[in-house]
């Protein structure tokens, strides 16, 4: 039926055939491209784990503050710190809290024979708690799978808003720094003292470890600042609710008006100021914003909790948004694409009833995990099991990929994904004093 | 060491193994890179890029008896991409010898499969080019067999349309 076309597509797949493979160059390419990976990968490590309600910012391009290289040799040579180096050189708060000592050496170690895990130490406050233990084995993990850790508080367990924990990328080492970033659903009791962290770690089997501890700092008290201002934003109505400065970090409670016809995603520059011009921006390595059951988001900034300015003014000039009629919507059964936004950044790449895949061009860096969640066409979210998200930055144009595996199959299509960062954005000015 | 056992080590992370399957592999990628960018150079830097976005997701290739269906595609994406992103103009080193007159159709060919819109053009080179089964087709693709042999009609057709149509003249 097709035989010219086929006679000539075979012609053209002979010349393939002969074609010269410059074999060595090939292998330099292959050797250059790992390389290449593990650049990145080293950048992007933080394995997430992500309830429901909770997003996550994968690491994204952190600027740094300044740190002296004689200050952080110091908190390298602490027990336990060398995890939290890289932390410090990316928050400010972090390198406050060390600098004023908030971090507490803590003792505690348990061993099931094969794999030894000894707490190093604990920065606690009321918004959450960061871990940093040393993971020793006799023989060495080869593929360590670490489950998601719990934290428990006189005998009860602490509801999680989500937590982070680095991936064990030093496998095969017998002995590796390792660091849990835990965040606290409610605000934690600031009388507590008695705690205990349960883990997992699966190599060929599975090891349990209970480390109980307890702490002499007292928790440090969250200030709050209840606001309740709406600002308009290019005709968006934003409602600032409050603001919590905790040691970790500060939270910004924000709601947006139901009337609005643009979904706000991410803040761009949000931060606060004080007198000086000293600038707090947002929790860039780590968790960057929540969402709370009632549909508040919370966002994260960096601490200024021991510095205690006089003057702090709250501000921000630039946000993501996408209008709301701007959708993603893909039926998995029959692999087809329903809708994406029109601006034509985002393309679906891999469509099956357990996954989706996508791309999106970003124009630029970019940085976040833009999948937040799915909903079927019933309107009930669809279970989440798992979602990744890496970045070319190749020359020319930059893309971020995402995708979303799904804990079953069990749902009404259509499904309709929602954002959680979109390379749209909308202007203001936005001024608030906190006092 | 059988292809599928690299494989197998090498999403487990075992970057050695890793390395060994992109060798084994490598002649492969380059020819379809080469079908897609028709140029030397592109097409050992597509092999650099596919081997990191490999790399990267390697833990996430679940079947390694699929490991070369699974580059492959990466590989024809990253050269879709490379394409979208240069725009169309034709590069001096693909002119055809003018003599030559199989090779004005490999030119032919190269115009009209360019024409073709990135779905079309992927399924003919998987079929022809790679050889892919149509069930093979069908699994990388995740659309049934049916689908796969319905589009595939479908872009020969483009390709017929794109010869009688202005095949004899293509401007180049």
């Amino acid at each position: 039926m097709f035989e010219e076309e086929e006679k000539k597509l075979a012609q053209k797949r002979h010349a393939l055939d002969h074609l010269e493979i410059p074999e060595k160059a090939l292998s330099h390419a292959i050797r250059a491209g790992v390389a290449q990976s593990e650049k990145k990968m080293k950048r992007a490590r933080k394995s997430v784990f992500t309830l429901a309600a909770v997003a996550v910012l994968l690491l994204a391009f952190v600027t740094s503050v300044r740190v002296s290289p004689a200050f952080a040799n110091m908190v390298a040579s602490l027990p336990g710190m060398s995890a939290i180096v890289d932390m410090i050189q990316s928050d400010k708060g972090m390198k406050a809290i060390i600098d004023n000592e908030y971090y507490e050496e803590v003792h505690a170690t348990d061993s099931d024979g094969n794999i030894t895990i000894t707490l190093n130490g604990v920065i606690v406050d009321q918004s959450g708690m960061v871990i940093t233990y040393t993971v020793d084995s006799a023989t060495g993990l080869k593929d360590p799978l670490f489950e998601t850790p719990e934290i428990y508080a006189d005998g009860k367990l602490i509801e999680p808003q989500g937590i982070s924990w680095n991936y064990p990328a030093a496998a095969d080492a017998r002995t590796s720094e390792q660091l849990i970033d835990y965040h606290f659903a409610d605000p934690l009791p600031i009388g507590t003292t008695e705690f205990e962290v349960r883990m997992q770690i699966r190599d060929d089997e599975s090891h349990h470890f209970r480390l109980p501890f307890s702490i002499k700092k007292p928790v440090a008290q969250g200030k709050v600042f209840p606001l309740d201002r709406t600002v308009i934003v290019e005709g968006q109505k934003i409602i600032i609710r409050s603001i919590t400065i905790h040691p970790l970090r500060v939270e910004v409670a924000v709601d947006f008006d139901e009337a609005n016809t643009m979904d706000i995603l991410q803040f761009e520059d949000m931060r606060i100021v004080d007198g000086k011009g000293e600038t707090w921006s947002s929790i860039r390595n780590g968790m960057s914003a929540t969402e709370e059951e009632d549909g508040t988001q919370i966002y994260f900034l960096q601490s200024n909790y021991f510095e205690k300015p006089e003057l702090m003014v709250f501000r921000m000039n630039e946000m993501q948004a996408i209008d709301k009629n701007e959708k993603l919507i893909i039926d998995t059964r029959l692999g087809k694409v329903i809708q994406t936004p029109s601006d034509g950044k985002l393309e679906v790449t891999g469509i099956s009833p357990r996954r989706i895949e996508t791309k999106l061009r970003t124009g630029g860096e970019f940085g976040y995990g833009y999948l937040m969640e799915a909903t079927d066409s019933n309107g009930k979210p669809v279970d989440q099991k798992s979602g990744g998200m890496w970045s070319t930055d190749g020359k020319g144009d930059t893309f971020t990929y995402n995708d979303m595996e799904f804990a079953d199959t069990d749902y009404a299509n259509p499904i309709t994904v929602r954002f959680f960062a979109y390379p749209n954005y909308i202007r203001g000015d936005v001024t608030l004093r906190l006092d | 060491m059988e292809e599928t056992e690299w494989a197998a080590r090498a999403a487990k992370g075992d970057q050695e193994a890793f390395i060994r399957l992109m060798e084994l592999h490598k002649a492969t990628l380059y020819r379809t890179a080469f079908a897609f960018l028709k140029d030397q150079h592109a097409s050992i830097e597509a092999v650099q890029e596919v081997t990191a976005r490999a790399y990267k997701a390697v833990r996430r290739l679940k079947n390694p008896a699929f490991a070369k269906t699974w580059l492959t595609r990466i590989m024809i994406n990253y050269c879709q991409d490379e394409l979208k992103r240069r725009g169309r103009e034709p590069s001096s080193d693909r002119l055809p010898d003018p003599g030559a007159r199989d090779a004005y159709d490999r030119f032919e060919l190269d115009e009209a499969l360019e024409a073709l819109p990135g779905e079309s053009r992927r399924l003919i080179h998987l079929k022809y080019f790679e050889e892919m089964k149509i069930r093979e087709i069908a699994e990388l693709e995740q659309i049934p067999e049916g689908t796969v042999k319905s589009r595939l009609h479908y872009s020969l057709r483009q390709l017929r349309e794109f010869f009688t149509g202005k095949g004899g003249n293509a401007d180049v």
